[in-house]
């Protein structure tokens, strides 16, 4: 199993059922491919950077999931298949998310030292002060 | 002696440093479109190294993420 992620495009003209009625058939065949459904995001209408089949406006939905590897590209048919998506892009997020472990350790450890350095400065602050006195 | 001192003044460079490896980023999102546009040049190019001082590693990543934003129409691939 690895975790995918989806973002795709629907035409601007759509209502929210309408919508809500991809998402739910894209989600459908993911869980019948034995898959888990980890996230959907709807951004909403957003303007396209460039026209696409003439239109300068398109409804971005992400879905985050988990499927086996070999069953990605059923989905990505489905996606191609309807005519209601513009376009469509499927990353495979599992590098990323060891990536992202990474950093977190690296920031953890940055902020050990930053605390490290702060307690021993500030004996040191608290000793010259009363040596002033 | 004192025609030197003004040229060096002159040519003070600002050292170019990798702005993800200062904050100690690894992963660059194509869906983050804010900081992809920092890296864009006119007519939406992808601006070099050299002008930004990236570190190859994260050059990589940055252009493998401004390809992506382009497909999805989260950037432009040319601006007039």
């Amino acid at each position: 199993m690895s975790v995918y992620e989806t973002l795709f495009i629907v035409l601007p003209s759509l209502t929210d059922e309408e919508v809500d009625g991809i998402v739910e058939k894209i989600t459908s065949t993911i869980e019948n491919l034995e898959g888990k459904i980890r996230k959907i995001d709807k951004w909403g209408k957003r303007v396209l950077a460039y026209p696409i089949k003439k239109l300068n406006e398109g409804i971005y939905v992400l879905i985050e999931f988990d499927l086996e590897k070999t069953n990605v590209s059923e989905v990505d048919r489905k996606l191609r298949l309807d005519e209601k998506v513009l376009r469509h892009i499927i990353v495979n997020l599992d590098h990323d998310i060891k990536l992202k472990a990474r950093e977190e350790k690296k920031r953890a450890k940055r902020m050990k030292k930053v605390n490290n350095e702060e307690e021993l400065e500030q004996p040191k602050e608290e000793a010259t002060v009363e040596k002033g006195e | 002696m004192a025609s030197q001192n003004q040229k060096k003044r002159y040519f003070v460079k600002k050292k170019k440093y990798c702005k993800f490896c200062a904050q100690g980023i690894e992963v660059i999102d194509y869906k983050d479109v804010d900081t992809l546009k920092n890296y864009l040049l006119e007519g939406a190019m992808i601006s070099p190294r050299r002008a930004t001082g990236t570190c190859p590693k994260h050059q990589r990543r940055l252009t493998r993420a401004i390809k992506r934003a382009r497909i999805m129409a989260l950037l432009p691939f040319v601006t007039q």
